[in-house]
């Protein structure tokens, strides 16, 4: 790390909730360089991108805090013909940075959660490869009960659908209609559930990069699915942003 | 022997080896992408052990599948007869998709390429980073939207320097020109600037333990571009480099992938990107490498083709 340096925290926010802001306001109070960026101007930031550094509008990234949905617009400044096209070259762009080592990343993915939008499918399958009990899944057009759940792979929990859907949509159904939402940051559970397997699931997770993260769990406290892309309700936003912030001070201290 | 070829049936590669299969007697079930609840319809219930593929009214085990080719159309179709509303079509096909992807992420047969493989190809730089981790050696990069930026590599790199799209797009790799200055100074998304490497192209099919090298050698910067006075020729590669690309195709989850290299007349070997769903039927048209004939080997026991080299060659017209 080059110490003649003083970095920069990255905070990206897609405005969903306060955590973002809290981040930056924070960092800021405490006179740490910051810079707030809306995930949809993402894409005019004057970067600069090695394998082992990154430069965001002339200041060196120390820390970046991606807090909005991969898949989001970042090219709302361009003409609409070319923001699909903006928006790929630089979702592909940050996912580099996330990488670089002297960069700590909340959260740091790699390219298969990245690049899907069926995130819970990617994570239930290295929670399996854990040993975490899982919920059951049919896939297809499969013969359930009427007491289990579409899992849409884009997001949500719908009721079981007809015989034609699920022949055509191939649906991903799972045991239960009564779910539970944990809201996990930092190796603590802040709201939801927090039996054993939430907390394994939280160990997994972290394992992988993570720092934030919400998982979602039957009444068997089986896990269905969890997902980086989580909202934080107003009540938690103020510990939340706190508790990621001081992470990102900690390892900016240490630059 | 029975495959599947899943995705887009009309896709040159797939519609090659449903050819080739047939050829070789093996039995083929096509699963277009399009006709998924029309004509077919899968089961991946709570034991996937006991998941099943119905071909209209034709039951099959996962267990009796040898194997699936999948090629993907990047923009599939979605049949009038489906009943979809024009308004949820997108969600329709997002849908449909990840659920092809669960069955063919699940399945106990190797599948060619399985789709949660080889997912960094979508991030230039990304991949570069992890092409660089695995040992090979990658022309030195930048990825910028500044322009000062993209002077000051320029002036470092002696034989000058390309430029190509960040993300999987795929895009005309050029010569870093005014054009591109010029877009900078207005303001775009970030590129992939790179030292540019005086030589020819090589392009390495990996299929398992198995490869296959052709050289290219063209005219232009980008040869897939070009239409005329491309060469394409059978080439040896340093065991290193063959191994190298084995182990990595492998980690990265790839039964087949294509790796394409610069190669110096000094025999400097530099890694360009490793692709998860390469064409391979100009390399094996023009070398008669048998690439097709190694993928369907790879699924197991199959009448020999009886000849090693590509039948391509002999259906496609040679230049004089």
């Amino acid at each position: 790390m080059n110490k003649s340096v003083s970095p920069v925290a990255i905070v990206v926010d897609q405005g969903v909730d306060g955590v973002g802001k809290g981040v930056a306001e924070w960092l800021r109070e405490r006179k740490r360089p910051t810079q707030y960026i809306l995930a949809e101007r993402l894409a005019l930031c004057r970067l600069e991108v090695t394998p082992t550094r990154a430069i965001c509008d002339g200041q060196v990234v120390g820390s970046v805090f991606f807090h909005c949905h991969t898949h989001a617009n970042y090219g709302a400044d361009f003409e609409e013909p070319d923001q699909g096209f903006a928006s790929d070259e630089v979702r592909a762009t940050w996912l580099s940075i996330l990488q670089i080592p002297s960069v700590l990343t909340i959260n740091q993915v790699d390219a298969e959660l990245w690049y899907t939008s069926a995130e819970w499918a990617v994570w239930r399958k290295r929670l399996q490869q854990a040993g975490v009990p899982l919920a059951n899944v049919a896939v297809g057009d499969s013969k359930v009960f009427s007491t289990w759940s579409w899992l849409p792979w884009g997001g949500g929990i719908l009721g079981v659908p007809g015989c034609h859907v699920r022949r055509a949509f191939a649906p991903a159904l799972t045991e239960g209609n009564a779910f539970q939402q944990s809201l996990w940051c930092e190796g603590q559970v802040f709201s939801g559930p927090s039996g054993k397997h939430v907390a394994v699931a939280g160990k997994v997770m972290a394992s992988y990069g993570l720092h934030l993260g919400s998982i979602l769990t039957n009444q068997r406290e089986e896990v269905v699915s969890c997902t980086t892309a989580c909202t934080v309700p107003d009540s938690l936003t103020l510990e939340i942003a706190t508790r990621i912030a001081e992470v990102i001070n900690a390892h900016l201290c240490r630059w | 022997m029975r495959i599947c070829v899943v995705g887009d049936p009309e896709d040159l590669s797939a519609a090659y080896l449903i050819w080739l299969a047939k050829r070789r007697g093996a039995e083929v079930i096509v699963l277009s992408e399009n006709d998924l609840g029309l004509n077919w319809r899968f089961q991946v219930p709570r034991h996937p052990e006991k998941s099943t593929i119905t071909m209209h009214d034709r039951v099959f085990s996962v267990h009796d599948i040898h194997g699936a080719f999948v090629r993907l159309n990047p923009k599939p179709v979605v049949h009038d007869r489906l009943g979809v509303p024009p308004e949820a079509e997108h969600i329709y096909v997002m849908e449909r998709r990840y659920g092809l992807h669960w069955l063919l992420n699940e399945v106990p047969f190797p599948v060619i390429n399985r789709p949660c493989a080889g997912r960094s190809n979508s991030s230039k730089p990304y991949q570069m980073m992890l092409l660089e981790r695995h040992e090979f050696a990658v022309p030195r990069w930048r990825v910028t939207n500044d322009p000062k930026v993209m002077a000051d590599f320029l002036a470092e790199c002696q034989n000058g320097a390309i430029y190509k799209a960040s993300s999987g797009l795929r895009s005309r790799v050029r010569r870093v020109d005014e054009t591109l200055f010029t877009l900078m100074a207005e303001g775009t998304s970030p590129a992939v600037v790179q030292q540019y490497i005086p030589g020819f192209d090589v392009r390495i099919h990996v299929i398992g333990r198995t490869t296959f090298a052709t050289q290219i050698r063209s005219h232009g910067i980008d040869y897939r571009f070009e239409s005329e006075g491309v060469e394409y020729s059978r080439i040896e590669v340093p065991p290193l480099i063959q191994s190298l690309c084995i182990k990595t195709a492998a980690s990265e989850g790839l039964i087949l992938a294509g790796f394409d290299f610069r190669k110096t007349v000094q025999d400097e070997w530099w890694c360009l990107e490793m692709n998860p769903v390469p064409t391979f039927l100009p390399y094996e048209a023009s070398t008669g490498h048998p690439i097709g004939d190694t993928i369907l080997d790879y699924f197991g026991d199959m009448p020999s083709p009886g000849q090693c080299v590509s039948p391509l060659v002999d259906l496609v017209e040679q230049p004089s």
